[in-house]
């Protein structure tokens, strides 16, 4: 007999397949599949197939259990970059893989962590919106912390 | 990645330690409030690790310092680290505080009153301008709060003691104050009365809890703050009745006073007290007493039931050779790391060491913690979990909240 697969669909639009014991890790797919047995392919509009490809990946480990750990961190240690961490962490969030996305937190986390400010900005690419003089004020009301 | 999502954001934030969400809160407005959302705080206190506040003060040497302070001194953050192969003491702080800087802060004395949650309950006094000032500081987020000035001031400050806590069942942070005063009722002999107020964070005002209902007096020798454990302060009182009980609870839910169980009374000969002081060693209560020649620490295994206190060390003097004995000043003991060392600091830290259960003092201290004390007059807040944030906006929305201790 063979197993019952999963067709996912990422936000560009491309196909993967995927075991459906396996894709029930994702407590958002599960919920799917309960509802109305996702007999079609189930639509990740905010995920990308670079993405995706990752969390098929993930989804697909053959681990023991108790090896587990050690391997979603090094899963995502070998993704050590920022924006692709993010996007992993995005798609867990989304997919409700609690393992993965709080594996792509930490390393994040660990890898920001002694930025300065502005390498923060440069690194999660956020916009300053403060005006020169709002951060001025706000520099000076803090500068007996620093 | 502007539209990376909340939850996700606080996820990554609530994983960095406290220095970087200082850094962070001002990266981008959207950070900035992210870092003040309850989420947030709860997510980062329950992740940070357990960490130490120390008040270095190095100019208050003699008494006189303290009516005429040159400096308020400064507060370090120090993480513990505890793991199964690594314990040690983080003293490169991951952050201070230098007291000094606020404006309204110069030339007075700051006593610490207590610690939960990271949120720092500061005590401002000054008999030469005659000011009693009390705070609430979040040190993560530098957030400061100036509680009212009480209703009835006592100007013979020996003879009040404070109380930091939160309650278990509300949520909300209190700070507590017994005082003595001498009443003169009817033409008669003045009597003294103990009385309590408490200020519960986000109402505005002193409340009054009236006189105090378990029959202590407020021992000026052994005065200090109250020891938050298990949703009560405890304080060492004066044993009115010779019964030798002499600790005293406050319940926050219940906002009353009760005698608390002491250890068992041991009369040793050739042993005088020098010294009594509360403290918390793994999650219990312990009592340290000091005498000439040896220094007991005793540990309550279960909090409340009498029978559960033990003695856990007694450390001889002469085995402490190098270690300047302590003389009036407690002891607060800093942590028990899971090696077996009991690490102990004293107010006046010339000296600090640390030491084995049995009683064998390690000759070779951690350089980490040569350095702290060398370098530290220290005065050990409490233990407190580093990772302080607990965002006071939640529990206390008033004018007096946000005051800012820095005018630049």
């Amino acid at each position: 007999m063979s197993k019952k697969t999963l067709t996912l669909m990422s936000k560009d639009k491309q196909l993967f397949n995927i075991e459906e014991h396996l894709a029930v890790q994702s407590v958002t797919i599960r919920n799917m599949v309960k509802e109305d047995g996702a007999s079609s392919v189930i639509p990740l509009p905010r995920v990308d197939s670079e993405t995706l490809a990752l969390v098929i990946e993930y989804l697909n480990r053959q681990q023991a259990p108790e090896e587990d750990e050690d391997y979603v961190k090094k899963f995502v240690d070998e993704r050590g970059e920022i924006p692709t961490l993010l996007e992993l962490a995005q798609a867990a969030l989304d997919l409700d893989i609690k393992k993965l996305m709080d594996a792509a937190c930490m390393k994040v986390a660990d890898l920001i962590k002694d930025f300065t400010l502005e390498e923060v900005r440069e690194a999660l690419r956020i916009e300053n919106d403060r005006t020169p003089e709002e951060e001025k004020a706000i520099r000076d009301e803090f500068q007996w912390a620093f | 990645m502007e539209d990376l999502p909340a939850e996700l954001t606080i996820d990554i934030l609530s994983r960095l330690p406290v220095k970087t969400v200082i850094n962070c809160k001002h990266v981008c407005k959207k950070w900035w409030n992210l870092v003040s959302d309850i989420l947030f705080v709860n997510l980062h206190l329950s992740r940070s690790p357990t960490g130490l506040i120390i008040h270095h003060h190095l100019d208050i040497c003699m008494p006189w310092d303290l009516i005429f302070p040159n400096n308020p001194g400064t507060l370090k953050l120090v993480e513990i680290e505890d793991k199964v192969d690594r314990h040690r003491l983080h003293t490169d702080p991951p952050m201070s505080l230098d007291l000094s800087l606020p404006p309204n802060l110069h030339n007075t004395v700051i006593r610490h009153i207590g610690s939960v949650n990271g949120l720092i309950c500061l005590r401002q006094s000054s008999l030469k301008h005659d000011l009693y000032d009390t705070y609430i500081c979040n040190p993560v987020t530098r957030e400061y709060m100036l509680l009212p000035r009480q209703r009835s001031q006592t100007h013979n400050f020996l003879r009040d003691v404070y109380g930091f806590g939160v309650s278990s069942l509300t949520g909300e942070y209190k700070v507590i104050r017994t005082f003595q005063a001498e009443v003169v009722r009817n033409g008669g002999k003045p009597a003294r009365v103990l009385e309590a107020e408490v200020y519960t964070l986000g109402t505005g005002q002193w409340r009054s809890l009236g006189p105090v209902s378990v029959n202590y007096w407020l021992d000026a020798f052994h005065r200090f703050d109250g020891l938050f454990l298990n949703n009560h302060c405890h304080w060492i009182v004066l044993d009115v009745e010779n019964t030798y009980e002499n600790i005293c609870t406050f319940d926050f839910n219940k906002e009353t006073f009760q005698s608390f169980p002491s250890p068992p009374f041991e009369f040793v000969q050739q042993k005088r007290y020098k010294r009594q002081s509360l403290a918390i060693l793994k999650g219990c209560l312990c009592k340290l007493d000091t005498y000439d020649s040896e220094l007991t620490i005793w540990v309550m295994k279960e909090h409340g039931i009498k029978n559960s206190w033990h003695k856990e060390v007694v450390i001889r003097r002469e085995i402490c050779v190098d270690l300047k004995w302590p003389s009036y000043k407690p002891i607060h003991l800093i942590a028990g790391l899971k090696d077996g060392r009991a690490n102990y600091g004293r107010r006046r830290g010339e000296s600090m060491a640390d030491f084995l259960p049995h009683l064998r003092l390690r000759t070779s201290i951690d350089p980490s913690m040569e350095a702290l004390s060398a370098e530290l007059t220290m005065d050990i807040l409490s233990r407190l979990p580093v990772k302080t944030i607990i965002h006071c906006k939640r529990v206390c929305n008033h004018k007096y909240y946000y005051k800012k201790i820095c005018t630049t």
